[in-house]
């Protein structure tokens, strides 16, 4: 497995963002009635919020704030790219606006929408 | 709609996932993480999801919050995320067993890999696309079948049934 320190700011985004929705899940009522009919029972949910915790304190305060403001206000802070659209509003990104290189400890985020861009 | 045709629909649409490619009849992994790794790296082989890396931390981070095995030899790992493209199932066997801290101590023979895009609108169909498989397996002679199945067609039509 990959260790955390090897990923960039905008995996660790989505490694945070991944995390939260299955946190999400575990608590939706729904998800885990359907889970419990399937035989399947949460049993590690604690540990799950200390992965999230030691991911969350890898990543800037300044980009994590923004990360929480925005999945806060969206249910998901991260959404891809695909073919030059952002994939949360379905706006065209400005030509000059690329993927950040692979080592980079920056993000994008759309300007229509305020989402960090994920390329994929 | 009923119950039953509801079923029969959402078990239709999850075998037509199911494509060649995604079928290993032989796994070699002995434990969980070496499972999810050989399942991850052949569908990321025919180029099915990218980032493998970070759906196999999905389906780790999945199986931390519980056991995706059901009992009676049978394991669903599922997850989503927004570097899976489209829906995706992959089915493998292991002819020796896999241990997967299952619930009845049983080692697993038969495994479900069900994987979905991060999307509002791709939740519900995935639960009920889970929930459809759990159905299936808890079946013994649909078990049976699945682990003497010879080819993908038999798999298809078990998933349909």
């Amino acid at each position: 497995m990959t260790p955390l320190s090897t990923l960039n700011v905008a995996q660790r985004l989505l490694y945070l963002q991944d995390l939260d929705l299955l946190l999400k899940d575990a608590q939706d009522v729904g998800t885990r009635e359907l889970w419990h009919k399937a035989g399947l029972h949460v049993s590690g949910f604690a540990q799950l919020q200390q992965m999230r915790a030691e991911v969350a304190s890898s990543i800037a305060p300044r980009i994590l704030d923004l990360y929480e403001r925005i999945f806060r206000r969206y249910g998901r802070a991260l959404v891809p790219v695909r073919e030059g659209t952002c994939l949360g509003c379905f706006v065209k990104l400005p030509s000059g606006v690329t993927s950040p290189s692979v080592a980079s400890d920056e993000i994008s985020a759309c300007q229509s929408c305020g989402r960090i861009l994920y390329w994929i | 709609m009923t119950h039953d045709e509801a079923g029969s629909a959402s078990g239709t649409r999850v075998a037509g996932f199911l494509t060649p490619e995604h079928f290993l009849p032989d796994l070699r992994a002995v434990n969980r993480l070496e499972a999810l790794r050989e399942l991850v790296d052949a569908v990321a082989a025919v180029r099915s999801i990218r980032e493998p890396g970070g759906i196999l931390r999905v389906l780790r981070d999945r199986e931390t919050l519980g056991t995706t095995a059901i009992g009676k030899g049978v394991a669903i790992p599922h997850g989503r995320s927004l570097v899976v493209a489209r829906p995706l199932l992959a089915f493998a066997r292991s002819q020796h067993g896999v241990a997967w801290d299952a619930p009845d101590g049983e080692d697993v023979h038969l495994i479900f890999l069900l994987l979905a895009p991060d999307a509002p609108s791709s939740r519900t169909p995935y639960l009920e696309q889970l929930a459809q498989l759990a159905r299936v397996v808890a079946l013994a002679r649909n078990r049976n079948r699945l682990r003497l199945a010879h080819d993908l067609d038999t798999v298809r039509a078990v998933l349909m049934s």
